[in-house]
């Protein structure tokens, strides 16, 4: 019965493909002849388009939930003993569903893009739904021709494979999902730029529209990145959460262009500046997402994450990237000179110029990024010589830059839109200047002696002095005005001036993570020792003593289990038990580490081979502040969501701008 | 002024050459990218020390040590159950480990990387058991140090411990010919 589900699904997916491809040719003849009914029919195709490709992802989901192993991708990534949640996971297990995915949220963010702007931008709509229906179109056709989750084996089998026990994992199922999120959410600020460049007219209502959407693309993205670091270090167990993978580096790169983006349109909002610059960012950050795809899907670089390698589908990516490319930054090319920007800089000290120089940075970080990804494969065509890119080279290369932004963090929001006096910045900075020279010292004492280290610690802190210092400022303004306390006015300042103090609180998250990335990096201590009972180890602020291996049962398995108990300052606070367990049934061992993590930082012990006398091998790791990576990702999420509730400077009426002009000056 | 704009017009500016140029280079590269044999990874590690690894059996009867194993040419498998690829070479793997457990020029040894021992006991009972003890590496920390991309992956060390050759993705029976070559074991 279910069988024929999949048909139905495969239907609707084909039904799709023929209506994007309507859509193309009616908008683009909408836009020609300006013929509304041709564009009515163009949106409805791209609304219809989203119920269709949602019926076709749900009947892959269903034949999940029942397994129905006659489903060639269920029979491949599930089987009867996986849990349902796994089993809906599984729906992003392989290529062919994520790629299903990938398209659901293309139709669902279309459809929610022309129907929120459908009145707003009438000149400009009918570009948007072509593209838009062009990015569909070029998916569609991908996932029925060449990738199709629909497809059905016959005789079915009586039980299908397991789903790659790495996914077995609450952290890792929504890891995709959320970075697909982000990947896809760039389409709809492409789409806008692309109606702006085809007009020849790019002005800031363009810019002003996709803000949202951005925002949301990059909270997404930034999500996916971190809840990946997460499941790497707790599930992972080697301590790290970033290994500059080339499938971790092709989602960083869109995320490094998408910030700059994110930053550079508020100059073209505010200042009517940057008109060239911002298209050329949002088809670099969207291009980037499908090259994040394509370096997973296609196997032009191997990597942890992709297993399956298929000329076929790599030369369609590739021909598909190569379209969005083409016509994205030749459209640049070709429109630069109708979109010169109305007004020019006016000093190195002012807002757009810090803007200009954050863009500079982080896209200079996302092109040696880049380039050491495709090195491997651009040495090899030159020279034919085979060579790997590792770590150390992103460590040292993008990870100055990195630094660079997080100092310009510091300046860039204190200083006004046009220009400031030399003499009123020296003012504005002298404080958190100090409280850097202090860190530094303070770090030199400790023991850091790496300078990018010491760089990095500095600009955190003078960072951190600059963001605290300037809401303290607004406030106290605020006060001398309107005579209210000190809490009333921080929340009326907030309230008023959502937009730049969301960003504000943006950047405290970020600094929060970059203080963990730190502490953990610069401070881990790790051990590997052979304890007898009763002897102990200092790991950080703990002491560890080794009470023996007692031996318990599971419900599945045997299992030795260490005692440790851990005292801090001589006082006990807890008792750790690192197991090593063997299941009986299949005779098989797996090490159970023990992770204590508070805000402090994360104890972490795991259970070696016993000796003679009761002694055994035990491996300890202390990281300090490690937690606060993810504290700092719920901080970054609040200000996101507070700048993204911030009706925008163009968008407000004149009395509301004045008034948030003030605000910021 | 006029004058100063349409030269600026009729003359390409530089940044849009650049940025074309980027563009055709970076599709060319990946075009390229396409048509390689992505099996033939290079490997920092080959001419070098195999890296010192100490694992618990799959079966929990014993460990797979690095230290234990010098002396002999061998050959090093990262396999798991939920690696399609590795169903391709389970045969040439197993039929090789029959052959090797016959003489004493060479061994292999497997390890089970990044997966659930239960999974790589049913992925056995499937296909069959293999014919030499594997190491498990659940955290795929071991794999870490041999930098395993993606899987299967096969490296080959000779008598005194020296990296010679990876293999990425399934084995064949050439590719396997050749390789042993590299570390003086004929076949």
């Amino acid at each position: 019965m279910t069988a024929s589900l999949v048909k139905i699904g495969l239907s609707a997916a084909t039904t799709a493909f023929a209506l994007s491809l309507f859509a193309i040719l009616a908008a683009t003849l909408a836009a020609r002849g300006s013929r509304p009914a041709f564009l009515v029919g163009a949106r409805n195709a791209l609304i219809v388009n989203f119920a269709l490709v949602t019926l076709a992802a749900f009947t892959v989901v269903w034949s999940f939930v029942v397994t129905d192993f006659s489903v060639l991708y269920v029979a491949e990534n599930a089987n009867s003993r996986l849990p349902l949640l796994y089993r809906l996971t599984a729906l992003w297990g392989a290529h062919e569903g994520s790629l299903l995915l990938w398209l659901w949220y293309l139709c669902l963010f279309s459809a929610i893009a022309v129907a929120i702007d459908w009145r707003s931008h009438p000149l400009s709509m009918p570009w948007i739904i072509a593209t838009l229906a062009a990015v569909q179109a070029g998916f569609i056709g991908f996932i029925v021709f060449l990738s199709s989750p629909f497809r059905e084996i016959f005789p079915a089998p009586p039980e299908g494979r397991d789903l790659n026990p790495l996914l077995q994992d609450p952290g890792l199922a929504f890891h995709p999902p959320l970075l697909y999120m982000g990947y896809v959410a760039f389409s709809v600020p492409f789409a806008f730029a692309i109606a702006a460049l085809i007009r020849g007219h790019a002005g800031a209502e363009w810019v002003r529209a996709v803000r949202r959407w951005t925002l949301f693309a990059w909270a997404a993205l930034t999500s996916g990145i971190m809840l990946g670091g997460y499941w790497a270090y707790y599930e992972l167990g080697w301590g790290g959460y970033w290994a500059w993978d080339p499938v971790e580096n092709a989602s960083f790169l869109p995320w490094l262009t998408g910030t700059a983006f994110l930053h550079s349109i508020m100059a073209q909002d505010r200042r009517n500046m940057f008109h060239t610059w911002n298209v050329f960012l949002i088809v670099t950050t969207f291009a980037l997402s499908l090259l994040g795809t394509f370096l997973v899907r296609s196997g032009v670089l191997t990597s942890v994450h992709s297993f399956a390698v298929d000329p076929g589908r790599g030369t369609y990516m590739l021909a598909f990237l190569a379209v969005v490319m083409v016509a994205g930054y030749g459209l640049v090319i070709w429109r630069a000179e109708r979109l010169t920007a109305a007004t020019q800089l006016e000093s190195a000290w002012s807002r757009e110029a810090m803007l200009l120089v954050n863009n500079l940075f982080l896209l200079a970080a996302a092109a040696v990024v880049l380039l050491g990804t495709l090195y491997p494969l651009i040495v090899e065509a030159v020279s034919g010589d085979r060579v790997t890119v590792g770590a150390p080279y992103f460590n040292k290369v993008a990870i100055p830059m990195l630094v660079a932004v997080v100092f310009l963090m510091g300046i860039g929001p204190v200083v006004p839109w046009r220009s400031i006096k030399a003499r009123r910045l020296t003012d504005f900075l002298r404080w958190p200047a100090l409280v850097a020279l202090v860190a530094v010292a303070v770090a030199l004492l400790a023991g850091v002696r790496e300078a990018i280290g010491i760089a990095a610690i500095g600009a955190v802190a003078f960072t951190l002095a600059a963001t605290v210092l300037d809401f303290r400022r607004s406030v106290a303004a605020h006060r001398a005005v309107a005579k209210g306390g000190w809490l009333s006015s921080a929340w009326r300042v907030m309230r008023n001036a959502r937009q730049r103090y969301g960003g504000m609180i943006v950047h405290l998250g970020i600094l929060v993570i970059a203080f963990g990335m730190l502490a953990s990096g610069l401070f881990q201590q790790s051990v590997i020792v052979s304890l007898k009972p009763g002897e102990s180890i200092a790991l950080g602020p703990y002491h560890v003593t080794f009470r023996g291996v007692e031996s318990i049962d599971g419900p599945n398995y045997r299992a030795r289990a260490g005692r440790f108990d851990v005292s801090r300052d001589g006082v006990p606070v807890m008792e750790m038990r690192p197991e090593k367990r063997s299941y009986q049934e299949r005779q098989m061992v797996t090490t159970e580490a023990a992770i204590a993590s508070s805000l402090m930082g994360d104890l972490y012990l795991v259970l070696g081979d016993e000796a003679a006398q009761g002694a055994a091998t035990v491996r300890g790791y202390w990281n300090p502040l490690i937690l606060w990576l993810w504290v700092g990702w719920l901080v970054v999420l609040v200000g996101a969501a507070v700048a993204g509730s911030a009706r925008l400077y163009g968008a407000r009426t004149p009395a509301a701008a004045t008034v948030a002009q003030e605000q910021t000056a | 002024m006029t004058v100063l704009a349409q030269s600026q017009a009729s003359k390409v500016r530089p940044w849009k050459l650049v940025l074309g140029g980027i563009v055709v280079t970076m599709l060319a590269v990946l075009a390229w990218g396409l048509t390689r044999d992505p099996s033939y990874i290079p490997s920092q590690l080959v001419g070098r020390s195999v890296p010192a690894f100490a694992l618990p059996e799959l079966n929990g009867k014993g460990t797979v040590a690095a230290d234990e194993l010098r002396g002999t040419p061998l050959v090093i498998n990262f396999w798991a159950s939920w690696c399609v690829s590795c169903r391709a070479e389970h045969a040439l793997l197993t039929g090789f480990g029959r052959e090797v457990a016959t003489r004493d020029d060479v061994r292999i040894v497997g390890i089970n990387y990044r997966d659930a021992p239960a999974a790589a006991a049913r992925f056995q009972d499937e296909l069959g058991a293999f014919s030499y003890r594997s190491g498990q590496d659940p955290s795929g920390r071991t794999g870490i140090d041999f930098g395993v991309y993606g899987l299967p992956e096969t490296f080959f060390i000779d008598r005194d411990g020296i990296v010679m050759a990876r293999h990425v993705g399934p084995l064949t029976e050439a590719a396997l010919k050749h390789n042993l070559s590299l570390i003086g074991v004929t076949r």
